[in-house]
């Protein structure tokens, strides 16, 4: 009876622990997300293509994401947008603007300074 | 300006289920988007949709069957979820005010509506009344309406509140002088001295 309860017990943490893990996964992908899309459309793309050029880097994103991502992107002046005919079929390209590269930039100087901040909290808590 | 893309080289080979599985699936996406970007997001996620399809085709060198395309729309997400994140404003009342809202229903439900009829609108109705029970059924109906017209109003103005431009304003003036004094609790003076002594 015990055993049962314990297994229950480990496996509802087990779930509980994942799930958390997922949440803080997403919460720190997300901005990082944001700045890859904004570096990998300096050449016009489609959606489509976007999403597997990101996942053949190791940064797979869902249609669900990108494309709501790529529209706020857009709606603050960093993209612009254009249907076009390609292989016959209507496709939307994005391309960086202007205003996009520059905060591309600020963003980037942003991330190596939270990236060598957090290696100097990391080598100091682990004691190096 | 866009046409919605029905690839017929793929979908078409595997009949019309699979085509008529989809576009149920992106009709109902559809349905939860705002009307004026309805079109243009329909053909975006429609033409991805396809890509992934024909993708699966070529690796698998035959039309895809009703699981398959199933399992692509499920990792697509439920049509609402991905309506949903088109939405900028999803919630009625923001993280920022919702504690303000909450403060303002208890105050005007508990310490105000409730107050005013137990102590004055109830003994000024029912006590003069005959018969009492039924003075004493009627003024219980209208407590509970005045409750929901209370509640509903409040809702409806903090929701507007949180759509208008000046909230940010409202939470930028703030001055530390004017905070209210803090309460000399023990508890509160060891908390203080512990975090202190952690610095």
């Amino acid at each position: 009876m015990w055993y049962i309860v314990c297994i229950t017990y480990c496996m509802a943490t087990g779930t509980a622990a994942s799930e958390v893990f997922e949440n803080l996964r997403l919460e720190l992908r997300r901005g990082c997300l944001i700045v890859a899309v904004l570096a990998q459309l300096r050449t016009e793309q489609y959606g489509y293509t976007l999403r597997k050029a990101l996942a053949d880097d190791g940064l797979a994103i869902d249609e669900g994401t990108l494309y709501p991502l790529l529209r706020r992107l857009e709606s603050q002046g960093l993209l612009a947008s254009q249907w076009r005919e390609e292989d016959k079929r209507n496709k939307r390209f994005y391309r960086l603007l202007p205003e996009g590269e520059q905060i591309l930039g600020q963003l980037l100087e942003e991330w190596k300074s939270i990236n060598a901040s957090l290696e100097r909290i990391l080598q100091e808590a682990g004691g190096v | 300006m866009s046409k919605l893309f029905m690839g017929k080289s793929f979908l078409g080979k595997s009949g019309p289920s699979t085509e008529e599985l989809l576009n149920r699936y992106l009709q109902a996406v559809r349905f939860w988007l705002p009307r004026t970007q309805q079109q243009d997001i329909i053909a975006e996620l429609s033409l991805d949709l396809h890509s992934q399809i024909e993708d699966k085709e070529t690796e698998l060198g035959r039309p895809v069957d009703e699981a398959e395309l199933e399992a692509i729309l499920r990792k697509c997400g439920s049509p609402i979820l991905v309506a949903s994140r088109y939405r900028r404003q999803t919630q009625l009342i923001g993280p920022a005010l919702f504690p303000i809202y909450q403060f303002v229903l208890k105050v005007v439900l508990l310490w105000i509506l409730v107050p005013v009829f137990v102590v004055i609108i109830g003994p000024a109705i029912i006590l003069p009344a005959t018969p009492r029970w039924e003075a004493l059924l009627q003024t219980w109906s209208t407590f509970w309406f005045a409750l929901f017209v209370a509640a509903g109003i409040i809702t409806v103005i903090f929701a507007i509140l949180e759509r208008s431009e000046d909230q940010f304003k409202f939470f930028e003036k703030w001055e530390l002088r004017s905070l209210p004094p803090a309460p000399k609790l023990e508890q509160a003076t060891s908390r203080t001295q512990t975090v202190l002594s952690w610095s």
